[in-house]
């Protein structure tokens, strides 16, 4: 794959994955008229975020193992969307902001989700087989 | 399986308070400038990513690099006005930093029981951009 067409399709990943952050946190602003949400709707997000990316990833393994490459799918959907959807800078601002119980669970349960997309795509036999992350 | 009319009116409601946000002129603009930051971030953090993994092997430091420099951007531009800050803030932090890259490095390193490195991913890399966002919004006078 060029350079060129993995930053266009890496970023329009990442645009489609930020609009839809960026969405949710407006329909959730406008739905309970309390900012209190942002902290619980953006350990939604990345909770969300990390258990799809732990499926595609086991997904994308399970390709690479079977010959197939799979670059694409990684680009757009894998390091841009999910990367463009999911965001630590705004979880670090809002452990700022006075958050503990959401920072707590966010730190322990992002891993574990991502842990369970891959046990979810069957991605786990590919690792034997030495393919590089 | 068949919807019942309940289902679909709900889905109606939430489909057209959509489209009436979208409509907005001034949520547009936000999530146009989001969107225009974000992919931005997201190429910048790819090849930051990339270059880690080219040069030291390790794409979980480009990950780590990634989101430190986001963060120190957020901390610096916590005072933005709104159209700057959909497209700072929002979109180019948003973009460069990720935690579902992070929880696939943090995920294969349980998996590996590289448990120094869960360490420094998780509690470890929070401390170091807690402090960075700080440092940075100190610096340039964020806090105030």
């Amino acid at each position: 794959m060029t350079a060129a067409r993995r930053w266009a399709l890496v970023g329009s990943g990442g645009a489609a994955g930020g609009v839809a952050r960026a969405l949710l946190a407006v329909l959730l602003v406008r739905a309970v008229e309390s900012p209190q949400w942002a902290a619980p709707a953006l350990l939604a997000v990345n909770l969300s975020g990390s258990l799809f990316a732990g499926f595609l990833r086991g997904l994308l393994e399970r390709e690479q193992a079977a010959g197939g490459a799979g670059a694409a799918f990684d680009a757009f959907l894998l390091v841009g969307f999910c990367g463009g959807f999911t965001s630590y800078s705004g979880f670090v601002e809002a452990a700022v902001a006075g958050s503990p119980w959401i920072t707590a669970a966010t730190l322990v349960l992002c891993p574990f989700a991502a842990l369970l997309g891959m046990h979810l795509s069957g991605g786990y036999p590919a690792r034997s087989a030495g393919i590089p992350r | 399986m068949r919807l019942a009319a309940r289902d679909v009116c709900y889905a109606r409601r939430v489909i057209c308070a959509v489209g009436d946000i979208i409509l907005e002129t001034e949520t547009l603009v936000v999530l146009l400038l989001a969107a225009a930051g974000c992919a931005l971030g997201s190429v910048a953090r790819d090849g930051l990513v990339r270059r880690f993994r080219s040069r030291a092997g390790r794409a979980d430091l480009g990950v780590l690099a990634a989101n430190l420099l986001a963060c120190a951007v957020v901390g610096c531009t916590a005072v933005l006005g709104s159209p700057l800050h959909a497209f700072v803030v929002v979109g180019f932090a948003g973009g460069l930093s990720t935690w579902s890259g992070l929880a696939i490095e943090v995920a294969g390193a349980m998996r590996e029981a590289r448990w120094t490195r869960v360490l420094l991913h998780v509690p470890g890399a929070f401390a170091i951009a807690l402090g960075v966002y700080l440092a940075a919004r100190a610096i340039t006078g964020g806090a105030a």
